[in-house]
C-alpha cells in the first residue's frame, strides 16, 4: 500500500535514475547470506567454475565428476565460485561540524543525498544496507537488511538526523569495526575533523576485519578557500572554544594547517588502502557517486 | 629644519588615522558558525612573526604616507643651521628683524672657474632668496662703503639696489659690526639675524682690531637676541693677476717730454712657474693705448722705469694699465695721474734771523733747473699759518713742543702745532730738527717722535765727524761716486739727543751729530748743532748743509706729488661727489665716487682713485679666527662659493613626496592577496586513493 507521505528532499529520482545502471561492486570478497553479485571466499554453485578438489567422505555425490573418475580412476569433486550479496554499512557523522555549509547545502544534507543514493542501490541489487549515525556515540544503529521495507526505514533515519554535539570518529570507527561481522562494506561520510594520525588505527583495525571501507570526505568550499574579509569571531559548532582572528593575518598559516592535515590524511589512506573521496559539496553528488561506483565496477577484483 | 606653513603641523595627529581604523575595524567584527576549528586552532598555534610584523609595517606605511603627505604641505625647508629650528617655525619664522653687513670690497668680485656671478653678487642673489622664501621680517642693510643702516622694503629689493653693487673701497668689519650694534641698541630690537656677507679678508676684518673685544662684550650683553650668521667665500683664486703702478714720474725738461712707469703684477700663486710667461700689459694714457710686455713668474712680475712719449708742452694728464681678463676684474686695471713737480716749498721755524736766513738759502736755490724752490721764515708763533698741505720739508729750530693735556689748556697752541707736525710727517714730509738755544724741557722727559733734547756740549777744540752713512740718505755719496765732505766739518757746539734714532753722522768722541727717526711714513732728522757760526761750520762749508737740505726737500716733495694718487674709501664723500669723472665705471652710481676707481678732476688737479694696496694681500682669517672674533656669540657659518646656484635654504617637499610614494607602494606590496586562489584550486574536487 502507498505511503503518502511526503517526498525526502534527499532522493533525486533523476540522479538514482542515473545511476540505476552502474553496479555497487565490492573491492574484497564480501561474506553474504544469499546469492548476490558479489565475489565469496567460499565456493558455491555459481557456473563460473573454480578448482578440482579430491573427494573426501561427506561430500555430495552429486557434485563428483564421473567424467574425471573415468579418466584417472580418482574421485573428484568439481568446485565452482560462489556469488554472494554484501552487507554495506553506512556511516554517517552527526556531529555539529557537519551542519555548516556555505552554498545550498549542509555538509550533513550532502551526506544524506549520498548515503541515501548508496542505500537504494544497494538494496536495488539485493545487498543488505545499514545505517550508524554518531556523533559522541553511536546515536543510531540500523543493522543491515535487504529487505526493500528496510530502505524506508533507513530513509526515515536519515530525515531525523540532526547535526549536534562533538564528533569521537575513531571510538565510533573501532567499535564498529568489531561489532560489524566480518567482510562487509562500510562506507564513512563525515569531514573528518580529527587527528589523521588516530585515524589510521581505525582504517588498519577496519581493514584486519576484512571490510571494505570507503571514506566521503566532506569538505565545504569555504572551509577550503578561508576567504574571509573582515576580523571575524570564530564560534565552535561542536561547542569548543571560539577564536578571534583577523582573516588577512591568519589564512596563509590556516591554508598551511589545511594543506598538511589533507596530505597527511592522504599518505594515511594511500598505505592503509582505502577508497577515499574528497568531496567538496559545491560538487554535484550525482558526479561524486559516478566517479565512485565507475572506479569500483572498472578496478580488479581480489578474492 | 623648518616649514615655511608651520601650522600644517597641527594637522600631523592625522597620521594616527590608519592605527585609529585599524582599532574600529578590530571592534566591528562579524561571528560567525565555523566548523573547520582545529585548522584555526592549528594556525593559531603556529609562529606569528612574520605576520605581526607585517601587520605593524602595513600600519606604520600607512601612518608613514599620511605623515609625509602632511609635512610636504606643510613645505620643509632643508637648511641646515640656517633654519632657526622647529620651534622657531612654529613661534613665527624666526627672527622679526634682520640686519645684512654686506662686504662690498674687490674682493668680493672674485667669479670661480667658470663663474657667471661674483661672490658679491652670489651672497647677494642666495640672501635675496632664503629672507624671500625664509620670510624676513624688518631688513636692514648696512654695506661697507658707507656703513650706516638703511631698511629695506622687501629681499627681492637687495637685488636691484645700487649699495648691493661692488666697489673699490676695502671693507671695515669691526666698524659694521659696531653700525649693526648701534640699530640694535638704538631701535630696541628683539630677536635679530645678523647676515654678515664677506670673503674673510684680513685686511677687511681687522681680526687685531682692539673694537673686537668691546663689539663681542657688547653683543655678549645682548644675549641670545642675537645670532649670526656668517655668510663665508672662500678664497679660490690660482691664476689671478693684479696690477699696480708703484711710481709714476713725468719729465718734460728733456728734448721730449715723458711718462716713467714701474708697473707690478702679483698672482695669486705661492710658488714661482718653471716657466715664466709674458703678460701683456696694456697702457692707457689720456686716451691712447699701447700694450707693455711684462714677465710674471706666477706670484710677481715687475717692470721699471717704462717710458711713454707725452706731447711737448704738456703738464700733467692721466692714465691706466690693465692686465687681461681674469676670475677678478676689480683688479685688473689701476689708475694713475701724472703732473709737473710742485713747487718745492720749505718752512724754516726760528726765532734766530741768522739761522733762518742760512737755510733759507740752502733751500731756496732749486738744485734742478726746472724745479722752483721758495722757502719762507716764520716764527714758531705763526705755525698755525703754515700751508702746510704744500710744504715739501720743515727746518724746526725752535724749542719742541711739549705735549700738555688738552684739559689743561685747551687754547695751547703747541698741542696743535704737535698734531700738525705728525700729521705732515704722516703724509709724507720731511722734518729736520735743529736745537734751539734754550731747552725749555727738563732733562730726560720725551719730545715728539720719542726725542729728547739733552745738554749742549763745548768740547775745547772744534770736534769733527769721524764716521758717516755714506752709502744711503742725507749724507750719501754723489750720483759720480764722491763722498760728501762731511769730514772737514768743524763742531764748536753740540747737543747730546737721547731716544731711539739712526745715526747718520758720528762725532769722534761717539756723540751722534745727525741721526734718523724711525717713522712709517716720511722722514724725521735731528741735528745736533745749528748752522750758526758758533756752533758748526755748517754755513761755512755750505756744501754739506746744502746737499742735505735738498735731499730732504726732494723726499718731503714726493709726498706732494703723491697728492694725486687716492686709495678708495678715504677720501670725503661730499667733496668727491663735486669731482667731474674723466674715467670711471660705468656701473657704479656718481654719490659712490669716493669708492669707485677711477680718476676724477678737482679743481685744480688730478685724482686717480684705487684700491688699496692691502687689497691685492691675500691673507683671510682662518676658521679659529672667526670663532675667536665670535667667541660667546652665537654664529652658524655657511660656506659658500662663488657662482654657487644653490639656495642656501630650499624646500624639500619633494623629498617628502617621494618618501610618501615609496610608503604606498611598500603598502601595496605588503598587503598583494596570497596565493588563496591556487590553494583553493588544488584543495577542491575529490581525490580517489
Amino acid at each position: 500500500m502507498w505511503n503518502e507521505s511526503a517526498a525526502r528532499d534527499f532522493l533525486d529520482p533523476a540522479v538514482l535514475a542515473g545511476l540505476a545502471g552502474l553496479p555497487l561492486v565490492a573491492r574484497r570478497p564480501m561474506r553474504g547470506s544469499v546469492s548476490g553479485l558479489h565475489t565469496s571466499p567460499n565456493r558455491g554453485a555459481s557456473v563460473e567454475f573454480a578448482e578440482y578438489r579430491k573427494y573426501v567422505p561427506g561430500d555430495d555425490l552429486r557434485r563428483l565428476d564421473w567424467r574425471a573418475h573415468g579418466r584417472s580412476d580418482r574421485y573428484y569433486v568439481k568446485e565452482f565460485e560462489a556469488d554472494t550479496n554484501l552487507r554495506c554499512c553506512l556511516v554517517l557523522d552527526t556531529s555539529g561540524s557537519m551542519e555548516f555549509g556555505s552554498g545550498d547545502l549542509t555538509k550533513l544534507q550532502y551526506a544524506r543525498r549520498i548515503a541515501a543514493a548508496i542505500g537504494y542501490l544497494a538494496v536495488q541489487q539485493g545487498d543488505a544496507i545499514g545505517l550508524s549515525c554518531f556523533n559522541a556515540g553511536i546515536a543510531q544503529h540500523l543493522p543491515p537488511r535487504r529487505n526493500p521495507s528496510h530502505l524506508r526505514v533507513i530513509f526515515d533515519a536519515l530525515e531525523q538526523t540532526r547535526g549536534r554535539g562533538e564528533t569521537h570518529l575513531t571510538e565510533v570507527l573501532h567499535e564498529l569495526a568489531e561489532t560489524t561481522r566480518q567482510a562487509a562494506m562500510v562506507i564513512v561520510i563525515s569531514d573528518f575533523f580529527v587527528d589523521p594520525k588516530l585515524l589510521r588505527n581505525c582504517f588498519e583495525h577496519l581493514r584486519f576485519r576484512k571490510h571494505d571501507l570507503s571514506l566521503f570526505h566532506l569538505l565545504d568550499p569555504l572551509e577550503l578557500s578561508f576567504t574571509f574579509t573582515r576580523p571575524t569571531r570564530f564560534l565552535d559548532m561542536e561547542g569548543g572554544t571560539s577564536v578571534f582572528a583577523e582573516p588577512s593575518e591568519i589564512a596563509d598559516r590556516y591554508q598551511q594547517a589545511l594543506q598538511d592535515y589533507l596530505q597527511a590524511l592522504q599518505k594515511i589512506v594511500l598505505e592503509t588502502g582505502v577508497d577515499y573521496h574528497r568531496v567538496s559539496i559545491d560538487e554535484p553528488y550525482q558526479d561524486v557517486l559516478t566517479r565512485f561506483l565507475t572506479r569500483r565496477a572498472t578496478a580488479r577484483r581480489v578474492r | 629644519m623648518s616649514f615655511l606653513q608651520p601650522w600644517m603641523l597641527a594637522a600631523l595627529p592625522l597620521a594616527a588615522i590608519p592605527i585609529i581604523i585599524h582599532l574600529i575595524n578590530q571592534r566591528r567584527y562579524q561571528t560567525t558558525q565555523w566548523a573547520a576549528m582545529m585548522f584555526l586552532l592549528t594556525a593559531n598555534r603556529m609562529s606569528r612573526g612574520y605576520a605581526k610584523i607585517r601587520q605593524w609595517a602595513i600600519l606604520a606605511l600607512r601612518t608613514l604616507v599620511i605623515a609625509a603627505l602632511i609635512l610636504m604641505v606643510g613645505r620643509p625647508l632643508a637648511s641646515g643651521s640656517l633654519g632657526g629650528g622647529l620651534i622657531g617655525s612654529i613661534t613665527g619664522r624666526g627672527s622679526a628683524n634682520t640686519i645684512v653687513l654686506l662686504d662690498r670690497s674687490p674682493s668680493m668680485q672674485q667669479r670661480d672657474g667658470d663663474g657667471a656671478l661674483s661672490k658679491l653678487e652670489t651672497s647677494v642673489a642666495q640672501l635675496a632668496e632664503t629672507l624671500q622664501t625664509i620670510g624676513a621680517g624688518r631688513l636692514t642693510l648696512i654695506e661697507s662703503n658707507s656703513a650706516r643702516p638703511r631698511e629695506i622694503v622687501s629681499p627681492t629689493s637687495l637685488l636691484e639696489l645700487p649699495e648691493t653693487g661692488p666697489s673699490d673701497a676695502s671693507a671695515d668689519l669691526p666698524a659694521l659690526m659696531l653700525s649693526a650694534l648701534d640699530y640694535i641698541q638704538s631701535n630696541e630690537l628683539g630677536q635679530t639675524d645678523v647676515w654678515i656677507c664677506s670673503d674673510l679678508r684680513d685686511h677687511d676684518w681687522r681680526s687685531k682690531d682692539g673694537r673686537w673685544v668691546s663689539l663681542r662684550e657688547a653683543f655678549a650683553e645682548l644675549g641670545r637676541r642675537v645670532r649670526f650668521r656668517l655668510l663665508a667665500f672662500r678664497e679660490v683664486e690660482p691664476n689671478n693677476r693684479s696690477v699696480r703702478v708703484d711710481e709714476v714720474r713725468f719729465d718734460n725738461r728733456q728734448a721730449e717730454a715723458f711718462v716713467s712707469l714701474s708697473v707690478k703684477i702679483e698672482g695669486g700663486k705661492e710658488v714661482v712657474d718653471s716657466t715664466p710667461q709674458v703678460v701683456p700689459v696694456t697702457v692707457e694714457l689720456d686716451g691712447a693705448r699701447s700694450t707693455l710686455d711684462v714677465k710674471f713668474d706666477g706670484v710677481v712680475g715687475e717692470t721699471k722705469g717704462h717710458r711713454i712719449a707725452v706731447p711737448k708742452g704738456q703738464t700733467r694728464g692721466w692714465g691706466r694699465v690693465s692686465v687681461p681678463a681674469d676670475a677678478k676684474l676689480s683688479d685688473n686695471d689701476f689708475y694713475f695721474t701724472y703732473d709737473l713737480a710742485p713747487p718745492r716749498r720749505t718752512v724754516i721755524v726760528t726765532d734766530d734771523p741768522d739761522v733762518g736766513r742760512v737755510l733759507q738759502l740752502a733751500s731756496e736755490i732749486a738744485s734742478e733747473e726746472d724745479v722752483q724752490c721758495v722757502a719762507e721764515v716764520v716764527g714758531p708763533n705763526a705755525v698755525a699759518s703754515i700751508a702746510w698741505e704744500e710744504v715739501a720739508l720743515v727746518l724746526w729750530h725752535a724749542p719742541l713742543m711739549k705735549t700738555k693735556a688738552p684739559s689743561e689748556d685747551v687754547g695751547d697752541r703747541s698741542l696743535d702745532d704737535e698734531q700738525r707736525l705728525q700729521a705732515f710727517v704722516d703724509r709724507g714730509g720731511s722734518v729736520i730738527f735743529f736745537p734751539p738755544q734754550v731747552i725749555d724741557s727738563a732733562p730726560g722727559e720725551e719730545l715728539m717722535f720719542g726725542m729728547s733734547w739733552g745738554s749742549w756740549n763745548e768740547p775745547k777744540d772744534p770736534a769733527s765727524v769721524a764716521s758717516w752713512r755714506g752709502e744711503t740718505d742725507l749724507l750719501a755719496n754723489t750720483l759720480a761716486g764722491a763722498s760728501l765732505p762731511v769730514g772737514s766739518l768743524k763742531i764748536n757746539r753740540f747737543i747730546d739727543v737721547k731716544g731711539e734714532a739712526t745715526s747718520l753722522a758720528t762725532l769722534v768722541d761717539g756723540s751722534r751729530l745727525l741721526m734718523r727717526v724711525p717713522t712709517p711714513r716720511g722722514s724725521v732728522y735731528v741735528s745736533a748743532t745749528t748752522p750758526l757760526a758758533k756752533d758748526s761750520s755748517l754755513a761755512a762749508d755750505g756744501v754739506v748743509l746744502y746737499v742735505l737740505i735738498q735731499r730732504a726737500i726732494e723726499e718731503g716733495a714726493r709726498s706732494l706729488r703723491a697728492t694725486g694718487q687716492l686709495d678708495a674709501g678715504d677720501a670725503n664723500v661730499e667733496a668727491a661727489a663735486k669731482w667731474t669723472p674723466l674715467v670711471e665705471r660705468n656701473d657704479r652710481f656718481s654719490n659712490e665716487r669716493a669708492f669707485t676707481a677711477g680718476v676724477y678732476s678737482e679743481e685744480r688737479r688730478l685724482l686717480a682713485v684705487n684700491r688699496s694696496a692691502a687689497e691685492d694681500q691675500r691673507p683671510t682669517v682662518t676658521d679659529s679666527q672667526v670663532d675667536q672674533l665670535f667667541r660667546g656669540l652665537i654664529l652658524d657659518r655657511v660656506n659658500e662659493q662663488a657662482g654657487s646656484t644653490q639656495s642656501l635654504v630650499e624646500e624639500v617637499w619633494r623629498a617628502f613626496l617621494i618618501i610618501m610614494l615609496i610608503a604606498m607602494i611598500g603598502e601595496a606590496c605588503l598587503c598583494l592577496p596570497r596565493k588563496i586562489a591556487e590553494t583553493f584550486t588544488q584543495n577542491r574536487g575529490g581525490v580517489t586513493a
